[in-house]
C-alpha cells in the first residue's frame, strides 16, 4: 500500500513538474511583435442592401499591412476585420492600392461568404470610403468614413529611419532643403539613422523631421495616415508637390464616380483643375 | 478506503497533465521561424486590438452627424 501511495505520489509531482516548465517556456506566438504598419480602410460606416435602401446595417472596417516581427526575423502581412452589426469576419486576399482596398470576406468557420472592393476620396477634411459589400449573397453598398489615427512619436520616427535607409540621398538633399542636417545618412550609413531616428522621436515637431515624414508619405500613398497627413498638408500650401500626386491619386477615383467631387475640399479642386489644365496643354501641344 | 481514492485521483491527475505537456509540444516550430499561419494571427491579433481601441460603437445619430459634417 505504501509503494503505490508513494508511486502516485512521484506522478503526481513529475506531472506538476512538467506543466510547470511547459507553462515557462514562452511560445512563439507570444514572444512575436505585431504592429499594423499600414493602413487602408480603417472606420465605421454603413452597408445598405442594393435591392432594399430600408435593409442596412451598421459596419466597421479595418483593412491594414501588419508588421510580425519574431527576433530578427520580420514578415508583413495583409489582413482585415469586418464588423457587421453584431457579426464578426475576417478579411482574407487583402489589397491596399493607393486610395483602393478590397479584400474577400471569410467566416469564423474559414468559409468564404463574400467580398468588399472600397475606393477613398476627400470629403471635408477626412476621406470617405464607397463601395460595394457582398455578404451571404446580398449586395450592400458601403460607406466608410477613415479615423484618423494619432500616429506615437515612436512611429513617426519609424517612417524617417525607413526613409533616410532606403533613400539615403533624398533624406540627405530633404535636410538641407531645411537648413542645417543631422547626420549625413550617406556617408554615416546606419549609425546616421539610427541617430536621426532618435532625434526624431525626441523632437517630432523639428521642421527636418517634418519635412522626412512628408518626403516618405509622398512615396507611400497607399497609406491612408500618410495620405491624411498630406491632406493636412494640401490644405495649408496647396502648391505643395505632394498635393498634385495626392491629386492623382483621388483623381482615378472621381473619373469612375464623378459624383463624388460634390463637396470636395478646395484644395482637391484647385489641384484637379490644375491638373486637367496640364493634361490639356500638353494635348494641344501634341 | 480513502487512501485508495486518492492514488486513483493522483494517478488520473498526473496523467492529465503528462497528456497536456506531450501535446503542446506539437504546437509552433521550434526553429524560432514564423509560419505564415503564425503570423496573420498575430496580425488578426493586433488589428482586432487596434480596432477595439480606435474604433468605437457608433450610434446611427453619431454615423448621421458625422456624414452631415463631412457633406
Amino acid at each position: 500500500m505504501r509503494k503505490l501511495l508513494t508511486l502516485a505520489i512521484a506522478l503526481l509531482v513529475i506531472g506538476v513538474i512538467g506543466a510547470s516548465t511547459m507553462a515557462q517556456q514562452p511560445t512563439l506566438i507570444s514572444a512575436a511583435h505585431a504592429n499594423v504598419r499600414t493602413r487602408g480602410a480603417f472606420g465605421s460606416g454603413l452597408a445598405i442592401s442594393q435591392t432594399d435602401p430600408m435593409d442596412f446595417e451598421l459596419i466597421k472596417v479595418a483593412v491594414a499591412g501588419v508588421a510580425v516581427s519574431l527576433a530578427d526575423e520580420a514578415k508583413v502581412v495583409k489582413v482585415g476585420v469586418l464588423h457587421f452589426g453584431e457579426d464578426k469576419y475576417r478579411l482574407r486576399d487583402v489589397e491596399i492600392g493607393n486610395g483602393t482596398a478590397s479584400a474577400n470576406i471569410y467566416d469564423t468557420e474559414g468559409t468564404q461568404v463574400g467580398s468588399v472592393s472600397l475606393d477613398s476620396y476627400p470629403k471635408g477634411d477626412t476621406e470617405i470610403w464607397t463601395g460595394e459589400l457582398s455578404l451571404n449573397d446580398e449586395k450592400y453598398n458601403a460607406y466608410v468614413i477613415q479615423v484618423k489615427r494619432l500616429v506615437k512619436a515612436v512611429e513617426k520616427a519609424r517612417r524617417v529611419f525607413s526613409y533616410c535607409e532606403n533613400h539615403p540621398a533624398q533624406c540627405l538633399r530633404v535636410m538641407r532643403g531645411i537648413g542645417n542636417i543631422i547626420c549625413d545618412p550617406e556617408a554615416e550609413g546606419t549609425t546616421c539613422r539610427e541617430r536621426i531616428k532618435t532625434y526624431c522621436e525626441n523632437n517630432p515637431e523639428d521642421r527636418r523631421c517634418i519635412a522626412l515624414r512628408l518626403a516618405y508619405c509622398r512615396i507611400h500613398l497607399d497609406d491612408a495616415d500618410c495620405r491624411g497627413e498630406l491632406m493636412e498638408k494640401c490644405k495649408e500650401n496647396v502648391n505643395d508637390e505632394a498635393c498634385e500626386k495626392l491629386g492623382m491619386v483621388y483623381g482615378k477615383i472621381v473619373e469612375k464616380k464623378p459624383q463624388v467631387v460634390k463637396n470636395a475640399p478646395q484644395w482637391f479642386v484647385t489641384v484637379r483643375n490644375r491638373i486637367k489644365s496640364k493634361l490639356t496643354a500638353g494635348e494641344s501641344g501634341g | 478506503m480513502k487512501i485508495a481514492g486518492a492514488i486513483v485521483l493522483a494517478v488520473l491527475l498526473a496523467a492529465v497533465l503528462v497528456s497536456g505537456c506531450v501535446q503542446r509540444t506539437e504546437g509552433p516550430p521550434t526553429t524560432g521561424e514564423l509560419t505564415q499561419g503564425q503570423a496573420e494571427e498575430q496580425a488578426y491579433q493586433a488589428l482586432e486590438q487596434e480596432m477595439e481601441e480606435s474604433l468605437e460603437d457608433m450610434t446611427l445619430e453619431e454615423l448621421e452627424d458625422e456624414l452631415l459634417q463631412q457633406g
